[in-house]
């Protein structure tokens, strides 16, 4: 075990961590990341995926803490806007934000908006920081434990990994394994990142460069989420109003937010389609712990502020597998996994040491992201709740331009924007036959890693 | 009895993965090299995994979906935004097209002219400062551009 882990250089890392927090950029950035996060996240039709993709192409131009501070808050600007929708709307931007609209929507119903809103606002917040503490302390021991992991003990948690999502995932394990295989297939092209050499090009060079991350996010997400809204018509608008009033206030509601962080933080750890798994058994527990369970359906506050927290505890521990293990628990941490790359930075146990400064920084930019998080949310509620109503026919142009202006810039070509399309075509084809995008970019992001750490393993025994 | 677009829309998913998976397992560089498990290896077994797990997908229950006027002609009008920008930008360059494309698809969404102008303005004059001031991307100015200006 590397013993430089241990505590005197976490309290040199932090110090590091918090020098290079003293950059305006980085705090502009990160507040900025939550803003857009938030914006896209509550526009109707789109969640979390379609947010990180649209605004993936920003870490080509960015510094890497930046950049990658900024898509983090992206993302958990986006799961706070899935669940503006699923309150005001009645419709979850994805699944995670399911059992906040057991609760949320009826107290919308009921003319508490404003406080709905302000209760998940600091739910979330609770969630997030408790998880981002949790990181803090977990780190060292699970940095630790990686690193007695060798080449074939990567691959068979990421083996393990995939098997996971395969079983957990939305679409039936049949399915959930066919599109793992084919995102594997899809990473195929290009160049062997063992030998170098290129393989399944078929004679052509465009193809030497393999399938665009860039292209395939945004295809998937973006134009695939928007031609599946113009398709089935789901395009959603609302007529709830956004009622003022206070906020988490009850000792029972804290309770229940600090229970379903406990709950996010654990199940975040786990590739599992962790948000979903934790939000529902926190909303089972509230209602089991409730001694008014007959309240929830209907309105209850426990019930919204446990789901709220576990979900967005469960969206901040899934940064420790995926900084430490190099592991994404799930398609939005497989894009950041994506975009790490992309800054050079190489996530592993190692990463505390090797770069204190980029892995510190994230940290405290968790914590950062929480509180404009929370800034933002409470503050511009009813902006939230006037922006949760604008009509599809003004989004649609603008999400088709950012697309193709995103794949554009992230292959740096027209290849970009072609790909895209073409996996905006994919997505909708597999959503047609009941088959879920999610595992397949998964496996795309994990495949490459996934055959170098194999091979390793094959070649040292050979 | 069913209809033959049913039959093929239940069947496409399944051939689509036995083809690619069959790609992948024929058209891969050997598996062994020298003796050694060489860059051929990986894309086999994937190929083969594919294979199986089309073979494994449950049958197809659901009917084809009928898709309303509305949105056929929502992911026609899609469609043919994307070939007008992507035909577009290399010759005329980034803003043009977008300018051109974001009016046409607002105006096919139902938006009024002066909607689609000032929306398709804002957004192309807002990504604009962001690309090329803020971040120093370079976006396409086209072929038109370069005629012109004489580069």
């Amino acid at each position: 075990m590397d013993a430089s882990f241990a505590d005197p250089s976490l309290f040199a890392g932090a110090w590091t961590g918090l020098s290079a927090m003293a950059s305006p950029e980085l705090w502009l950035l990160a507040l900025a990341g939550v803003f857009l996060g938030m914006t896209v996240g509550v526009l109707p039709g789109f969640g979390p995926p379609a947010a990180m993709a649209l605004l993936f192409p920003l870490v080509y131009v960015l510094d890497p803490l930046p950049g990658i501070a900024l898509l983090a808050g992206i993302f958990y600007g986006a799961k706070y806007g899935g669940a503006v929708t699923s309150i005001l709307i009645g419709i979850p931007g994805e699944a995670d934000a399911v059992a906040t609209l057991f609760e949320g929507h009826p107290l919308a119903l009921g003319g508490k908006a404003r406080q709905a809103l302000s209760v998940a606002t600091m739910a979330s917040f609770t969630g997030g920081v408790s998880a981002s503490i949790g990181i803090v302390l977990l780190a060292p021991v699970l940095s630790g434990a990686a690193l007695f992991l060798g080449p074939g003990g990567r691959a068979a948690i990421m083996a393990c990994a995939l098997l996971l999502v395969a079983c957990t995932g939305p679409g039936g394990f049949r399915r959930n394994l066919a599109m793992i295989f084919l995102g594997l297939a899809l990473a195929l092209p290009g160049m062997d990142p063992v030998y170098g050499e290129a393989r399944l090009t078929f004679g052509q060079w465009r193809l030497s460069g393999g399938v665009e991350l860039t292209s395939l996010l945004l295809g998937m997400f973006g134009l695939g989420d928007l031609l599946d809204a113009l398709m089935s018509g789901s395009q959603n608008t609302t007529s709830e109003r956004a009622d003022s009033v206070p906020a988490l206030n009850r000792f029972s509601t804290i309770m229940a937010a600090l229970r379903g962080s406990l709950i996010g933080f654990v199940t975040g750890l786990v590739p599992c389609g962790a948000g979903v798994t934790a939000s529902f058994a926190s909303h089972a527990l509230e209602k089991r712990l409730s001694r008014h369970p007959e309240r929830f359906g209907k309105g209850a506050w426990e019930g919204l502020a446990g789901p709220e927290a576990s979900n967005n505890a469960a969206a901040m521990a899934s940064f420790a597998p995926l900084l430490l293990l190099g592991l994404p628990t799930n398609p939005i941490m497989a894009a950041l996994l994506g975009a790490l790359t992309v800054v050079g930075v190489a996530p592993g146990p190692s990463l505390p040491n090797e770069q204190p400064a980029f892995y510190w920084g994230l940290i405290f930019c968790l914590f950062l992201g929480n509180a404009f998080l929370l800034l933002l949310g409470l503050g511009l509620a009813g902006f939230w709740a006037r922006l949760a109503r604008l009509p599809f026919r003004l989004l649609w142009p603008a999400v088709l331009t950012l697309c193709l202006t995103g794949s554009y810039v992230g292959a740096d070509g027209m290849s970009g924007p072609a790909q895209c399309v073409l996996f905006g075509a994919l997505a909708v084809f597999l959503k047609r036959h009941a088959c879920s995008p999610a595992p397949l970019v998964l496996a795309f992001v994990l495949g490459p890693r996934l055959e170098t750490h194999l091979m390793q393993t094959l070649l040292s025994g050979w | 009895m069913l209809r033959f677009r049913d039959l093929l829309f239940r069947h496409t998913l399944r051939v689509t993965l036995l083809l690619t998976g069959a790609s992948a397992f024929l058209a891969a560089p050997p598996a062994f090299s020298a003796g050694l498990p060489g860059s051929g290896l990986w894309p086999r077994v994937v190929g083969i995994g594919l294979v199986v797990s089309a073979l494994l997908l449950p049958k197809e229950k659901n009917a084809r979906p009928i898709l309303t006027a509305d949105a056929r002609r929502g992911a026609r009008n899609l469609a043919l935004s994307c070939l007008l920008w992507t035909v577009l930008v290399p010759s005329v360059g980034w803003t043009a097209a977008t300018l051109l494309t974001g009016t046409l698809a607002c105006r096919s969404g139902g938006c009024s002219l002066k909607e689609s102008l000032i929306l398709s303005l804002s957004l192309s004059a807002s990504l604009w400062f962001g690309m090329e001031r803020l971040l120093h991307w370079p976006l396409p100015k086209g072929a038109l551009f370069s005629l012109l200006s004489g580069v």
